[in-house]
């Protein structure tokens, strides 16, 4: 076989192969590749299960494949391990903040969060004050979006601790690599990610106040509703869809259609708190199940991620969420968040209209890459409008400095070519806290487009974590 | 053994239904006028008469064209297909992601043909055995025999209404005597009230009438 002329560098033609990066082969004298004929039947094998990931446009609904970027995205022992330590302490911060929020609030009192950016949040939900959840776990299932800038520094961009989506796709993506090149996997070695359902179930049985688990599906249209569908089967739960559910007097029960039903002790849901009770919230909601609130507030079943998250991976609080690692753990955090400024303080706000041209800015109340407004490619108009408005409501917006982050191999047409791309990763939380060794890595469909939502058209890898 | 909620058995019947009515009629379709020597038994026309619909067609090839692709003909193949893969996206885990991968390349696969050609066709139906196959591999027993449930239901429809023999009516009789063994009657029967509310159709007497008819 011909040697190519540079490691790491891919080969064309039919023949073709990608090095995998970072070329992690090269301490061993050897090389990690991926054939191009192997990233096709990766391809294939993933059309074969139809995983997809539903968009609307024009108000329609097109469930369409999702695109996957069949080079893996590779992450070394040593950076995971810090990556690990990082999320775990940040989401163990956040789940004392939530307590904090809806119980004594401390965090407001000792003026570590001004009291603004709590209630005039629309996440923040009076209807859950006082309420503690089973086993006192609020972020469940954290979804925590970073970028790693070229330098190698890994920085946070979100938090998502309401109803994360997206580790399946990795997930199924994994078994798709065992069937097509399972030596590869073995050889470099790569952590297993394939229990990741296991990891789930057993942090809903950790929080299981009595009876069996389910995962909540808000219906077929829902864009992740693969994923619902998956998960329920991997973990060996019922999907259920709200009417599938009824409360009787202090306990919600699973209908089964032989007449009997099943108490059910934790649900995984995948609706957003304002549809979960029509008779405490949206009272429109046709896919929620009433009075599940009121089996909530005795404690005689979890729901995950708890009610009332959204207060804390709102992005006005993600300013403040390395000062709420110093406040409830005294330690510094270990992962930085990009450069960040509020306009609610007046010196970030004159920061922020004085670098407009610059900056990115980001509506709070805004969510899956809409909001996101890059000041440097703004008309002067355009530009004068955002500042008028961030005067208006200087709480609505955050300023960023804007992260150049890495861009990775994506398989496109036959040939390697390089996409922005960031990291989802899976912080679990039952009796301890874990991080998934694996993670959704999602990437920019245009060259040198930042915008790598699901929602917005962008494509996801798989990513190995390395273990030695 | 695995809980099933009402809706679910519901589209677990009709799954099984509208996988068989494909299957059926992809056989009845090659025996009739799948070869230069056929027609060996029904002409066109008697063939829309069994099934209830008008034999408006200029030919036999616009009849198959009809009955093998057009969307809004309800006992086309493809329209078949199409109901059965969305009543299996809801399925999945309860199906397996196999037995709906094998529903997908049927479909796929018919959607991808433009004209009838009856070699063409042939991997349909090896992917709906497949689908039939992994039903048996992968799901709960409760879950096959509602899909079964809607199978046979199906089988013994077409085979009423081609007049086909009475051996074949009573094995279909007899499959769906066998599925009381594994399902309640009281399911049977939930599963029955709910299509009836949802069809508009007084299915619970059909059920009886099927399974008990001297």
């Amino acid at each position: 076989m011909q040697k190519t002329q540079q490691r790491g560098h891919s080969r064309r033609g039919p023949g073709g192969y990608v090095v995998l990066e970072p070329d992690v082969g090269a301490g061993k004298n050897r090389e990690f590749k991926l054939g191009y004929s192997d990233l096709d039947r990766l391809k294939a094998y993933l059309n074969r299960y139809a995983i997809t990931f539903g968009l609307f446009q024009d108000n329609t609904f097109h469930d369409r494949l999702f695109p996957f970027g069949t080079v893996p995205r590779v992450i070394g022992p040593w950076e995971f391990d810090t990556l690990e330590k990082g999320l775990r302490q940040r989401v163990h911060a956040l789940n004392l903040f939530l307590h904090d929020i809806y119980h004594e609030r401390k965090v407001l009192r000792d003026k570590i969060v001004p009291e603004e950016f709590v209630f005039a949040c629309p996440a923040y939900l009076p209807e859950v004050y006082g309420v503690r959840p089973p086993a006192n776990v609020y972020a469940h299932l954290s979804g925590i979006d970073l970028v790693q800038a070229s330098d190698g520094t890994w920085f946070i961009l979100e938090d998502n601790l309401r109803v994360p989506s997206g580790a399946s796709y990795p997930l199924i993506a994994r078994e798709a690599y065992h069937t097509v090149c399972p030596g590869l996997i073995s050889d470099m070695p790569v952590r297993e990610s394939r229990d990741y359902p296991q990891m789930l179930g057993r942090v809903m049985d950790d929080v299981n106040p009595g009876g069996i688990s389910v995962v909540l599906s808000p219906g077929r249209f829902n864009a992740a509703f693969f994923e619902h569908s998956y998960l329920a089967e991997k973990m060996g739960v019922p999907l259920v869809f709200g009417n599938d559910l009824e409360v009787d007097g202090e306990y919600v029960y699973f209908k089964d259609v032989g007449g009997h039903r099943e108490r059910v002790g934790a649900v995984y849901r995948r609706l957003s708190d304002e549809y979960l009770d029509p008779m405490v919230f949206e009272p429109d909601s046709i896919i929620g199940v009433p009075n599940l609130m009121s089996v909530y507030r005795k404690g005689n079943v979890a729901i995950i991620n708890a009610v009332g998250n959204g207060i804390a991976d709102d992005k006005g609080i993600y300013y403040f969420v390395p000062a709420l690692i110093k406040y409830y753990l005294g330690e510094e955090a270990i992962l930085r968040n990009a450069p960040t400024y509020l306009p609610f303080f007046e010196r970030d706000r004159n920061h922020v209209l004085q670098n407009l041209h610059r900056l990115v800015i980001k509506d709070v109340a805004e969510a899956g890459g809409y909001g996101v407004v890059f000041g440097s490619m703004l008309s002067a108009d355009k530009r004068r409008l955002l500042a008028d408005a961030i005067r208006a409501e200087p709480r609505r917006f955050i300023g960023q400095e804007v992260v150049e982050f890495r861009s990775l191999q994506v398989f496109d047409q036959h040939k390697v070519v390089r996409r922005r791309a960031d990291l989802r990763a899976y912080v679990l939380h039952g009796k301890d806290i874990s991080v998934w060794p694996s993670g959704l890595t999602r990437y920019a469909m245009d060259r040198g487009s930042m915008i790598v939502n699901s929602s917005q058209g962008g494509g996801f890898k798989d990513t190995w974590v390395l273990s030695l | 053994m695995g809980l099933i909620s009402l809706r679910t058995a519901n589209q677990l019947y009709w799954l099984g239904r509208y996988v068989q009515r494909a299957l059926d009629l992809l056989h009845r379709l090659y025996e009739t006028h799948g070869n230069e020597t056929a027609p060996v038994g029904l002409r066109f026309e008697e063939f829309c008469e069994c099934l209830g619909i008008e034999s408006e067609f200029a030919n036999r090839d616009a009849f198959l064209q009809s009955l093998f692709f057009e969307k809004e003909n309800s006992y086309s193949i493809l329209f078949s297909l199409t109901t059965a893969y969305e009543n299996a996206v809801f399925l999945r885990n309860t199906i397996g992601h196999e037995g709906f991968a094998y529903l997908r390349l049927a479909f796929n696969t018919l959607e991808s043909l433009r004209v009838v050609n009856f070699y063409d066709v042939k991997p349909v139906i090896d992917y709906l055995y497949a689908f039939w196959g992994s039903l048996d591999e992968c799901a709960d027993r409760r879950v096959r025999a509602m899909v079964r449930w809607g199978k046979w239901v199906e089988i013994r429809d077409l085979a009423g209404r081609f007049e086909d023999s009475d051996d074949k009516l009573e094995k279909a009789v007899g499959q769906l005597q066998e599925n009381l063994h594994v399902l309640e009657v009281a399911e049977h029967l939930n599963v029955a009230q709910a299509l009836d509310r949802e069809g508009g159709i007084d299915f619970t007497n059909e059920l009886f009438t099927t399974i008990y008819r001297p």
